[in-house]
């Protein structure tokens, strides 16, 4: 055979065989996932504590519960914060220096290591107030949301054409209306799916929760206290070697999973339907 | 700044006009100078020649008109090209109509003169204006407006001298009825010059 | 003659360039005023001085006077006033893509905060109905701006340019991106709209400008000039510069 044709077919082949072998450990994984996670579900999984040591039956009612509102604290923080600060650096910003350093700032931010995240937390939050807490653990995990909801808060508004600007500009709407009312709204969807993407994000952040919001076999009281969650169960279940316990892990892993999952997918449904804005 | 094809083709026709409206000068010359007749089947069929042309140079405006949506010089090009384009051709019908007068009347002992030098110089005056038209010379078209006055004066010196009854009858009316045919010819070539003014400044005038 | 608009020695920059060089205008009120020049000659630069659009651009820098009622647009006018009363609409039709549109036409009005359902229905209708819009959408009014014709979408920039009642209308080469028909709907309309507006129209068509003009302005490399009647502009104009650009002589 001709080499270049060779050389052509060796580079396809190479290709297609490492492409598809990529997706074969998240096959993998997410068969795994469902094989040893689907017997633990039934609804006293979701609704009951946690069983003592060593007895069989209980559920995971609390880590679900305290997964959602510690992911609704950090949203409530993170992505307000990351929404002004996107449009400052879109719409505010005039200074060169001053775009450039924060910019920086939170892109650096993105790069910090979450468990060094959540050591800081540890430090600020849980060793000034004496004891474990969920609301450090919205502290670290909103710090990480910020970076990528602020990043797309700012690109979605910068993408909004300048004829759509010019427009609104024209009819002698004062700025803030123009930021807010016309070109945030326009690039509302790229702020949304950034939400979501960040609020899969840290569905799956561990490290962090273990400094701040630790665990708790308990149903949570209220928030300045800490708060089991999925991420934390798994990892202290998994490794418990008790078999029960081992199963509701594999569920927890489940459920987290097909959170995330169908964050992403719900994601990229919108994206496709509005090809743009 | 190149001459557009139609405007070309115009000046091109209003020469052509030009030549038979000088055909007709002659044979008119002849009428007066040597008494001949029998050239009206000749002058009507030279008058339908340049009516044809007239008609053709309005075809060609209108064309361009729509073709084009001319806007300042050029449509003022198109504007004068036909009002020019009608001077002419009334000018031929003018030079026909001596003929057909010349026709009712027998000139044997007639008296010309006059007539005849008025004449000539009523044919310079048409010259001298289609050119000034053609090269955009407005200090020779404006001037040539100004001499229409001496025209005027000769005209009615002949009408007095007819008056005064020397003549006989048929030839104070052949000399009278040429003479006014021949002052208005004089008219036309001043309102042909007037084209010119408006051509090339833009402005608009009415002379008497 | 009442002039709505006055424009006196203006001069303009980018940075270092200067693209206006004190060019001054009379706007007669009621009257469309068209303003035509080759590409770049600063016919767009200029509009954009008269709503105060110019001066958003950074390092842009405005001289001159630019008097609206006798009031200066700049130095006795903020801003957002003088863009209410002197309204502009694109070259590009650009309705809001996230509103519908009965919200577009009144989006001036809507996003300042009134709320009146009336208020805005009415004005709604009434302006579609000024723009020739009303019967092709009355029953769509919720459907998205964007779902219209190139034409009809300028014509809903024009109905939402007229909502906010602007006392002069810049347009900046409104048909230069739609289809003969649609083209020849808004020069009627145009020509309708100046009872009620001055307007001022930039085009690069010297066919459209002699349609649809009372008033023509010659710009060429930032300077004006001539300015006149349109009648007398496109018959015979004083300048042999306009002569040579009306004819469509310039290189």
């Amino acid at each position: 055979m001709d080499p270049r044709k060779t050389k052509e077919l060796f580079i396809r082949t190479v290709t297609t065989l490492v492409s598809f072998s990529v997706a074969l450990p998240l096959l993998w994984i997410v068969a795994d996932v469902i094989i040893k996670g689907m017997p633990a579900i039934n609804f006293e999984f979701f609704t009951s504590l946690p069983a003592p040591f060593g007895e069989t039956g209980g559920g995971v009612g609390n880590a679900v519960l305290g997964t959602l509102v510690i992911n609704a604290m950090s949203s409530l923080i993170g992505i307000p914060l990351g929404i002004l600060t996107g449009i400052y650096q879109s719409e505010y910003s005039s200074n060169k220096k001053v775009y450039s350093l924060i910019r920086t700032s939170i892109d650096s931010l993105a790069g910090v290591p979450s468990i060094i995240l959540g050591l800081f937390a540890f430090t600020v939050i849980v060793m000034r107030v004496g004891h474990y807490t969920a609301l450090a653990a919205a502290f670290a995990l909103a710090l990480i949301m910020i970076p990528p909801v602020s990043k797309a808060t700012e690109e979605g508004m910068r993408s909004v054409p300048i004829e759509i600007r010019e427009a609104a500009i024209a009819l002698g709407l004062p700025k803030w209306v123009i930021t807010l009312k016309v070109v945030f709204a326009v690039a509302k969807g790229s702020v949304i799916t950034g939400s979501l993407l960040s609020f899969a994000r840290i569905s799956g952040e561990t490290a962090p929760l273990l400094f701040t919001s630790l665990f708790s076999y308990y149903w949570p009281t209220g928030i300045n206290e800490p708060m089991a969650s999925l991420q934390v169960l798994i990892y202290n279940y998994a490794m418990s070697g008790f078999g029960e316990w081992v199963t509701k892990a594999w569920g927890a892993s489940l459920l987290l999973l097909l959170i995330v999952l169908l964050i992403n997918t719900v994601v990229r449904a919108v994206s496709k339907n509005n090809g743009g804005y | 700044m190149k001459e557009q094809e139609y405007v070309e083709k115009i000046n091109a026709l209003l020469l052509e006009m030009n030549e038979v409206l000088v055909t007709l000068g002659d044979y008119v010359e002849d009428v007066l100078n040597e008494k001949r007749g029998g050239l009206l089947p000749l002058t009507t069929e030279l008058c339908r020649a340049a009516q044809m042309k007239e008609e053709k140079v309005l075809e060609i405006c209108i064309e361009a008109l729509i073709r084009f949506q001319p806007f300042a010089g050029d449509l003022r090009t198109i504007a004068t090209s036909m009002k020019v384009a009608y001077h002419l051709s009334r000018i031929c019908r003018y030079l026909r109509n001596i003929t057909e007068i010349a026709e009712e009347f027998s000139l044997t002992d007639c008296e010309t003169g006059s007539v005849l030098s008025l004449f000539r110089e009523a044919e310079d005056m048409v010259q001298v204006a289609l050119n000034s038209y053609l090269q955009r010379d407005l200090k020779t078209a404006k001037d040539l407006i100004k001499a229409d006055e001496s025209i005027d004066q000769r005209y009615r010196e002949i009408l007095r001298n007819l008056a005064t009854g020397i003549y006989s009858g048929t030839c104070i009316l052949f000399n009278g009825l040429s003479a006014r045919i021949i002052e208005r010819m004089a008219d036309h070539a001043c309102y042909l010059a007037n084209e010119t003014i408006y051509l090339v400044t833009g402005e608009r005038r009415i002379i008497d | 003659m009442h002039h709505k608009l006055e424009v006196q020695n203006l001069s303009a920059w980018f940075d270092e360039k200067q693209v206006l060089k004190d060019v001054s205008i009379s706007f007669p009120s009621n009257n469309v005023t068209a303003i035509i020049g080759p590409s770049g000659c600063g016919k767009t630069t200029f509009i954009r001085c008269l709503n105060r659009m110019h001066e958003l651009v950074p390092g842009a820098r405005v001289q001159g006077k630019v008097l609206l009622d006798g009031r200066d647009v700049y130095k006795d006018m903020d801003a957002m006033e003088v863009r209410r009363k002197v309204g502009m609409v694109f070259q590009k039709p650009n309705p809001f893509p996230n509103m519908s549109i009965f919200e577009n036409v009144v989006a001036g009005l809507k996003l300042l905060g009134v709320r009146d359902k009336k208020i805005l229905s009415d004005k709604v209708e009434s302006k579609l109905r000024e723009v020739g819009l009303w019967e092709e959408v009355k029953d769509d009014l919720k459907k998205s701006g964007t779902m219209l014709s190139g034409g009809q979408q300028q014509r809903l920039c024009i109905a939402r340019a007229l909502a906010v009642d602007p006392e002069v209308l810049l347009m900046d080469e409104p048909t230069s991106s739609l289809d003969p028909a649609s083209t020849a709907k808004i020069e009627s309309l145009i020509r309708e709209l100046k009872e009620k507006t001055t307007i001022v129209i930039i085009t690069h068509n010297v066919q459209q400008a002699a349609r649809i003009s009372d008033f023509t302005g010659f710009l060429y490399l930032g300077s004006l000039v001539e300015f006149g009647e349109t009648k007398k502009i496109f018959e015979s104009p004083k300048n042999p510069l306009t002569e040579r650009y009306v004819t469509g002589r310039f290189g």
